[in-house]
């Protein structure tokens, strides 16, 4: 191996070791959050342990694996790979799609928000035709509509149209 | 005869036409889901949890547990076909099943899987049956010091057979431990961690943080790349195994029913070690091991046959002390609560229309397994053509209708979600999501069994030790922590996992 590969090689190691402390620095902060939340549950004594108890203990078990991660690095683990704009964008408007779904559903309805969501789907992600796109998004619809409303008599919100 | 008492009892409910009915979905179901890659059985049992709502419980539990076997024999199937292994536990059968594929053997291979894996889930059923029923009996001295320790030796073998760091995978059991505390204490009826919202009153749903880990996430995940399926093309053609194929399979198949029994029984254990350990095995008994890896028959039959073994064994703790095994087995638990059937050992005793029931329908679904399966592979290798462009904004859609109709609940939506990009999340970072849902769903039944002991104790830390059972779970689960420090068997442990693709 030439100098220049050791190199690439070590900077991947530094990488790896930064990205498994950052992991280590999360876990530490959620351990030492449900420390902090968790105060006004009464901790109880060992003979009789209080609410407190278990979430106290789950929180010192979290912060000390947090700071095995952190000294330790990424020893032995393997890193992800790196992503390409489109995935991330992919992968965001997909979820971005799924927080509007949420938050209109109940305001809008079922069916309204639901063909937003497929036909976008599969408009954007899918890139599928128009037609295809939107034919798709009403037959999903109706399948499922069928299914849970009709079928299993679960009642779907309706929204501000009345359906 | 109890023992034909009881199969009668079962058999009076697994034959019922609705419970056949939903037994025939369940593996069909299974099987379809094993063969589509990116959605694993534990997404699917999640997914259609919400439709088991309306069932009764004996038929919601029988379709669950068909989804489970059903989909170990789908996984097998894309494993041969395409060398992607449609879930963790049929990774070793790539290894010879598709170089018996690419050999133009692609039918035999698929053949004495499908053969191995009814002879095997049913030598488990049988297992099953004798032993259940004992071992519930043994679970009556069972304290609260021995669960905790059970549970303990559990999140412990879990972590142990997970891929990559353990640390890490302690990390993942230890936030779904925390999720599980939130929602109102069991002993004092405090709120903990709920903000005054309704929805957290009760805890964090299942149904909700299963969708989002194993559903959403799994999407999320593969909407990453741009998708690369490469169907085996040529024809299928001879699903049945000659003689000389059924004479070389025998051992394996006869060896990996009572590997996978026995491994299964194991908490945290189950089919993927189950696989495993059959290759290994047979792979050491073999008189030619260096066929190994150039499509040896009996290198896919011992391990298909192993794994489904093990979903017979996994079902012992389940139904005899009320304990999962693995994540499918804790989804299964939950679907029993929901149905108001408390898991423990007094299961046998006070549903026994379930027990039973479940056990000989686990025999009826292997038959009907093997008689669907055989002739629908052709089906299912049309199936692995469908575009995923098509198929995420159904599964999609389907999470966000199904977790919506458990309470009627838009929140539910919203804690999905969140489990989603903590799963995405958590994917991206190398920490495994399955200890998370597992630890959640035994946490409140670890954690009341820790409180327990220790009132009874008078907050003495020995008395996990003094009392036999528990010192020698104890002991296990400890060993299994500190032994991957050991050069040898962590290098082990390693080839062990890293081939295992997530669940």
């Amino acid at each position: 191996m030439d100098a220049r590969g050791k190199e690439s090689q070590h900077s991947g190691q530094v990488r790896k070791d930064s990205l498994e402390r950052i992991n280590g620095l999360v876990v530490l902060c959620i351990g030492i959050l449900i420390l902090w939340q968790g105060k006004g549950l009464s901790f109880g004594s060992p003979h009789a342990p209080g609410a407190g108890f278990f979430p106290a203990l789950i929180g010192v078990i979290l912060i000390v694996l947090a700071l095995v991660l952190i000294v330790r690095g990424g020893k032995g683990t393997e890193g992800g790979g790196r992503l390409s704009a489109s995935s991330i964008a992919r992968v965001l408007g997909v979820f971005a799609a799924l927080l509007a779904y949420f938050l209109l559903l109940e305001y809008l309805g079922f069916v309204v928000v639901s063909f937003l969501l497929m036909a976008f789907f599969f408009l954007w992600v899918a890139r599928q035709r128009w037609y295809v796109a939107l034919s798709s998004a009403v037959l999903c619809i109706g399948l499922a509509y069928v299914l849970f409303d009709v079928l299993l008599k679960s009642s779907l919100p309706k929204g501000v149209f009345g359906f | 005869m109890d023992l034909l008492h009881n199969l009668y009892l079962g058999f009076g409910v697994a034959l019922q036409p609705i419970n056949l009915l939903f037994c025939f979905m369940g593996v069909l179901l299974g099987t379809l889901v094993g063969v589509l890659p990116g959605l694993g059985p534990a997404a699917t049992i999640a997914l259609l949890l919400p439709i088991t709502f309306s069932l009764r419980p004996e038929a919601a539990l029988i379709m669950i547990a068909g989804i489970y076997y059903g989909a170990q024999y789908g996984g097998s199937t894309t494993s041969i076909l395409v060398n992607i292994p449609g879930e963790a536990s049929s990774v070793v059968t790539c290894l010879d099943g598709y170089q018996m594929a690419r050999k133009g053997r692609a039918g035999p291979a698929l053949g004495i899987s499908a053969f191995g894996s009814f002879i095997g889930g049913t030598l488990s059923v049988v297992g099953l049956m004798l032993l259940g029923p004992v071992l519930a009996g043994f679970a009556l001295r069972f304290g609260p010091p021995e669960y905790f320790a059970l549970m303990f030796l559990g999140i412990v073998i879990l972590t142990f057979l997970s891929k990559g760091s353990m640390v890490k995978c302690f990390i993942s059991a230890a936030l779904g431990l925390f999720v599980g505390t939130i929602g109102i204490d069991t002993i004092y009826g405090v709120q903990r961690f709920t903000y005054g919202t309704l929805t957290l009153m009760d805890g964090v749903g299942l149904v909700p943080v299963a969708m989002g880990l194993f559903g959403i996430a799994e999407v999320l995940t593969n909407l990453e790349q741009p998708e690369v399926r490469d169907v085996f093309k040529s024809k299928i053609k001879g699903l049945l195994p000659t003689r000389s194929d059924w004479m070389e399979s025998l051992g394996p198949i006869v060896r990996g029913s009572f590997i996978g029994f026995f491994l299964g029984i194991l908490p945290g254990g189950g089919a993927i070690m189950a696989s495993f350990t059959s290759y290994a095995t047979e792979k050491r008994l073999s008189r030619h091991p260096e066929s190994f890896g150039t499509g040896a028959i009996v290198g896919v039959a011992g391990p298909e046959t192993a794994n489904n073994a093990a979903t017979g064994g996994a079902m012992i703790p389940l139904l005899s002390l009320g304990i999962p095994s693995n994540i499918i087995m804790a989804l299964l638990i939950g679907a029993m609560m929901i149905h108001g059937i408390k898991p423990s050992c007094f299961l046998v005793t006070e549903h026994p229309q379930v027990f039973w029931g479940i056990i000989t329908s686990m025999y009826v679904g292997n038959i009907i397994l093997l008689v669907l399966n055989l002739p629908l592979i052709p089906v299912w290798v049309k199936l692995l053509k469908i575009p995923y462009g098509i198929l995420f904004p159904l599964i999609l859609l389907f999470c966000l209708i199904g977790v919506y109709t458990v309470n009627n609940n838009a929140y539910e939506i919203l804690i999905m979600l969140i489990f989603g990009l903590i799963g995405y999340l958590m994917r991206k970072t190398g920490f495994e999501p399955a200890p998370l849902l597992f630890a959640m769903v035994i946490g409140p039944i670890m954690e009341t069994a820790l409180r327990q002991s220790l009132l009874h104790s008078r907050g003495n830390f020995s008395i996990f030790f003094t009392r036999p059972i528990s010192a020698v779970l104890l002991c296990a689960g400890i060993l299994l922590l500190f032994a991957p420090l050991i050069p040898r068997i962590g290098r082990e442990r390693e080839t062990i996992v890293k081939e295992t693709p997530e669940d």
